[in-house]
């Protein structure tokens, strides 16, 4: 099982990804999705990509800060999003590829916003 | 009357013959985007894809040694032949004595000269190389020397030599809606052989380029760390080699 998730993610570096761009994918654990919930403390609407600061409550009860990746504006804006989608204090949920670090930071592929809202970034 | 159909019969012909010799060639430009039919990974130039790209032992090693803040493109350094496959789109401007490549990526170019120059990269290596184009029928042959050696070819630190030599085979598919770009890369010093990579673009009549200045917050510069929250690369264990030209 393992040996076909190293598989797929070796076929994923190869591709055009839209991560591809900036720098490597290598980071992220792509074998692996997360779902996060939490309130923006921030959206960085910004080159080479795009940042949502999310605030995100933990098993202590602790808020500790996540800094998810996404997009560049010229790519997100071309699937719909604006630099207004999201505004601090919005909750949201975040599905994304861990860094591989353990560290709170990923690449993020869909947010869900309160009202039923659905945005992607890789395609 | 017969001698006259002739006659205007031997005109055109010669009418066309004269439009080949003044270089009507297909028309390149447009605005296009990278397609999800452009090859995964490297092919043999017969066309078949490789399990694995040929990497001879030097360029082995320097990708296995190759840590993602390293990459040139993580400092915001844009490099050719990478920058052909980037989810941005590209527009091409077609003239008689020159074809430009304007690239929404990183706000940048490529110039290639069809005027019938010779290509000398000199002693002026450049991270886009320096490229001369002719045409082969409906096929506008690029070749390219010259990128900088500093360059990534791929995300993972494969390297690119002095030894390269880069050719490509642009032209038309589909009654225009797309273009095809299939690259031979020849640089001994990385690769055993010969490798392709086939590049395929769709026609986006309705977009435009738009900015795209990566400095503006890029938080993967580790050799220049920016305050506030940390990007993806500067998290975790990390070497700093900075290009010389990178600052």
């Amino acid at each position: 099982m393992k040996a076909v998730a190293v598989a797929s993610a070796a076929a994923l570096a190869l591709a055009a990804s839209p991560a591809g761009a900036h720098h490597s994918f290598a980071v992220f654990d792509r074998s692996r999705q997360t779902s996060i919930s939490g309130t923006v403390k921030q959206f960085e609407w910004t080159n080479p990509h795009c940042w949502i600061q999310l605030l995100v409550v933990d098993d202590k009860g602790s808020s500790v800060e996540w800094s998810l990746e996404g997009g560049s504006p010229n790519i997100l804006g071309r699937n719909g999003w604006k630099r207004t989608t999201l505004a601090p204090g919005d909750h949201v949920t975040v599905l994304i590829y861990p860094l591989k670090t353990g560290e709170p930071g990923g690449s993020f592929l869909e947010v869900h916003k309160a009202d039923g809202t659905v945005l992607y970034y890789h395609g | 009357m017969v001698r006259q159909a002739l006659l205007g019969l031997a005109l055109a012909a010669a009418s066309l013959a004269q439009a080949g010799a003044e270089g009507r060639h297909p028309d390149l430009s447009g605005v296009w985007i990278i397609s999800k039919r452009s090859s995964p990974g490297y092919l043999d130039v017969t066309g078949r894809a490789l399990d694995a790209a040929p990497y001879t032992a030097w360029a082995r090693d320097r990708r296995a040694k190759a840590e993602p803040s390293a990459d040139p493109a993580a400092r915001c350094l844009t490099m050719f032949p990478r920058i052909m496959g980037w989810p941005y789109p590209i527009q091409i401007l077609q003239a008689a004595k020159t074809t430009v490549i304007l690239f929404e990526a990183d706000t940048t170019f490529r110039q290639v000269y069809t005027d019938g120059r010779k290509l000398d990269p000199g002693d002026d290596p450049a991270w886009m190389g320096h490229s001369v184009g002719r045409w082969d029928g409906d096929v506008l042959i690029v070749d390219t020397e010259g990128v900088k050696e500093d360059a990534w070819l791929d995300a993972d630190g494969a390297p690119i030599s002095d030894a390269q030599h880069i050719t490509e085979r642009f032209r038309l598919m589909d009654g225009g809606r797309s273009l095809e770009d299939v690259m031979t890369i020849t640089d001994p010093k990385v690769f055993t052989q010969p490798v392709v990579k086939r590049f395929v673009f769709n026609l986006k009549p309705d977009w435009a380029l738009k900015e795209y200045v990566c400095e503006e917050g890029n938080r993967d510069d580790v050799t220049r760390p920016r305050p506030g929250a940390p990007g993806s690369l500067s998290t975790g264990p990390q070497t700093s080699t900075p290009a010389k030209e990178g600052s």
